[in-house]
């Protein structure tokens, strides 16, 4: 009994300070899958594509299209990307209100 | 539910992210439209004692006519369309839906011929959580999303936030 009361005093609080504080995020994590677009090259399209195991990349020679709503962050496409205009970021914060605000678009 | 526009129920949903309804402890139903499985364990963990959900005035509820929010994971089979439609119009008023991972919100994995292709296919979302599964913190964000009280961060942007990384956790 003591015992238990101690080692609660030594461990402190493990609960999240989340949403009053940020969370750190473990380092490498796949959250959100972002593109560069100064790097996303038309000549090199389709490799991101053909990775893609549930069609949430698509590119052809006028745009590149991600959608976060299909996106299962498996990171395929980030591999096969030639330029590495993709990468992942640590944001948790993803929701959203509206469906096209998964959308991004980078048009060529 | 009454069928409403776009633009109306969008109106209709801002009113009811700044009611007063929705500033105090609210009740949530998980409905599994098809779901692999995997969103239900990330729901499961916002229970644990770290991310601790009750803290928040967030508690889980079995029957729809108790709950305020419909959280929704899947992309919805041809089986479940009727179910979910009909868990969603015995809410009472005001209600929230979210849909939890890239299946409820487009389809995703479970993409084919037996599935609907996410859950605004049946019923109106008023929150999307994208990520398969989504880590806890983003269904909680969501949730929080959900009743107002924190605001969307802009997206469609490609510019990426600086987030805090922790790098002896790793």
């Amino acid at each position: 009994m003591l015992g238990w009361i101690l080692q609660g005093l030594r461990t402190g609080r493990v609960t999240t300070r989340y949403p009053d504080r940020p969370e750190p995020q473990p380092a490498g994590v796949r959250n959100r899958l972002v593109v560069d677009a100064s790097r996303c090259d038309p000549a090199a399209h389709g490799e991101c594509a053909a990775a893609c195991p549930t069609a949430a990349v698509s590119a052809d020679a006028e745009r590149f299209r991600l959608d976060l709503a299909r996106c299962i962050q498996c990171g395929r496409c980030v591999a096969a990307c030639p330029t590495g205009a993709l990468s992942f970021t640590a944001e948790y914060e993803l929701a959203v209100l509206d469906r096209s605000d998964l959308i991004t678009e980078v048009r060529h | 539910m009454a069928e409403t526009t776009g633009e109306v129920r969008r109106v209709q949903r801002q009113l009811l992210r700044q009611s007063r309804a929705f500033r105090r402890s609210l009740y949530i139903r998980h409905v599994d439209a098809g779901s692999d499985g995997s969103p239900e364990s990330e729901i499961l963990a916002l229970s644990n004692p770290y991310y601790d959900l009750q803290r928040l005035g967030f508690f889980f509820t079995a029957s729809p006519r108790h709950a305020d929010i419909v959280m929704v994971t899947g992309a919805v089979t041809a089986a479940m369309a009727e179910p979910l439609r009909a868990t969603v119009a015995a809410m009472p008023e005001p209600c929230a839906v979210i849909a939890v991972g890239s299946s409820a919100c487009g389809g995703g994995l479970e993409e084919g011929p037996e599935t609907l292709g996410g859950v605004d296919t049946v019923v109106p979302v008023d929150v999307y959580v994208p990520g398969d599964p989504p880590s806890p913190l983003m269904i909680l964000y969501g949730l929080l999303l959900a009743v107002g009280r924190v605001e969307q961060l802009p997206r469609g942007s490609l510019v990426a936030a600086p987030t805090t990384v922790d790098s002896d956790n790793g």
